[in-house]
């Protein structure tokens, strides 16, 4: 496994050393000093799969860091200095007057002008329909994009995630940051 | 993202993001990503501009098909013009 239970847990040790020192500097908000020496997960080796299909046979899926959620999900919780993990789905085609952004992070007015700078549902959908993908799975995911407690995103969220796309026979995937 | 990324692609899908923070995703080490200049907020492109968007998306969906390396990181040319 990329990142084994051995590898994950040796992350949250480095993650609450990180924490001790960088707490009440989040808590200030002195987002650089505090993130300068913030214990990033890496590897050597990054696995990868081949799209073994045609773009225009395949089934793709969207997920953003954007923090959107649509009415009636709860917001991402903001208020957390070491970050809210969850994630929301969304069915691909909602009311964009339904949409709400819980990201404190960067700046929110091209995605409220709109959200297709971060969540491009209507490029894919044109996409689709023009027969340059075979289509767009629904739903789309969301995420937060400020997850410094990173070890239970991989163990929880993005373990889920990755299933629930196995279960939804996707074949390929576009995340786009914030 | 990156993370996220890894995990899907370990789980047997193909998978390519976006990044504007080269120094990041080379500390992550994501299995295809596509690096484009555009501002935290926007990195498919302007708002509203949906041809700079389709070019941008469509270059990742390339990206997608065409790389086999992992870890390749592929620098797009698109330059943004809105203040």
């Amino acid at each position: 496994m990329i990142y084994a239970d051995a590898f994950l847990e040796e992350q949250e040790r480095r993650y609450q050393l990180w924490l001790e020192k960088a707490g009440p500097l989040l808590a200030a908000a002195k987002w650089r000093e505090a993130f300068k020496d913030y214990p990033f997960i890496t590897t050597a080796n990054p696995p990868l799969t081949p799209l073994d299909k045609e773009l225009n046979q395949s089934k793709l899926a969207l997920i953003s860091s954007g923090g959107f959620y649509i009415k009636g999900q709860a917001p991402f919780d903001t208020g957390d200095v070491t970050g809210d993990y969850s994630y929301r789905e969304l069915p691909k085609e909602f009311d964009r007057d339904e949409v709400g952004i819980a990201h404190d992070h960067y700046p929110h007015k091209y995605a409220k002008e709109d959200i297709n700078c971060l969540l491009p549902v209507d490029r894919l959908s044109e996409l689709e329909r023009q027969g340059v993908i075979g289509s767009l799975a629904s739903p789309l995911y969301s995420i937060s994009g400020y997850i410094p407690n990173a070890v239970p995103f991989i163990r929880e969220t993005a373990a889920e995630i990755a299933s629930k796309l196995v279960a939804g026979q996707v074949d390929g995937v576009l995340l786009v940051p914030a | 993202m990156g993370l996220l990324q890894n995990v899907i692609e370990e789980a047997g899908i193909a998978a390519v993001s976006l990044s504007s923070n080269l120094e990041a995703s080379r500390l992550v080490r994501p299995s295809r990503a596509v690096l484009i200049k555009f501002p935290y907020g926007s990195l498919v492109g302007e708002p509203n501009n949906a041809d700079l968007q389709g070019k941008v998306v469509l270059e990742a969906l390339q990206v997608l098909k065409e790389v086999n390396i992992p870890g390749q990181i592929r620098e797009l040319p698109f330059r943004w013009k809105r203040d």
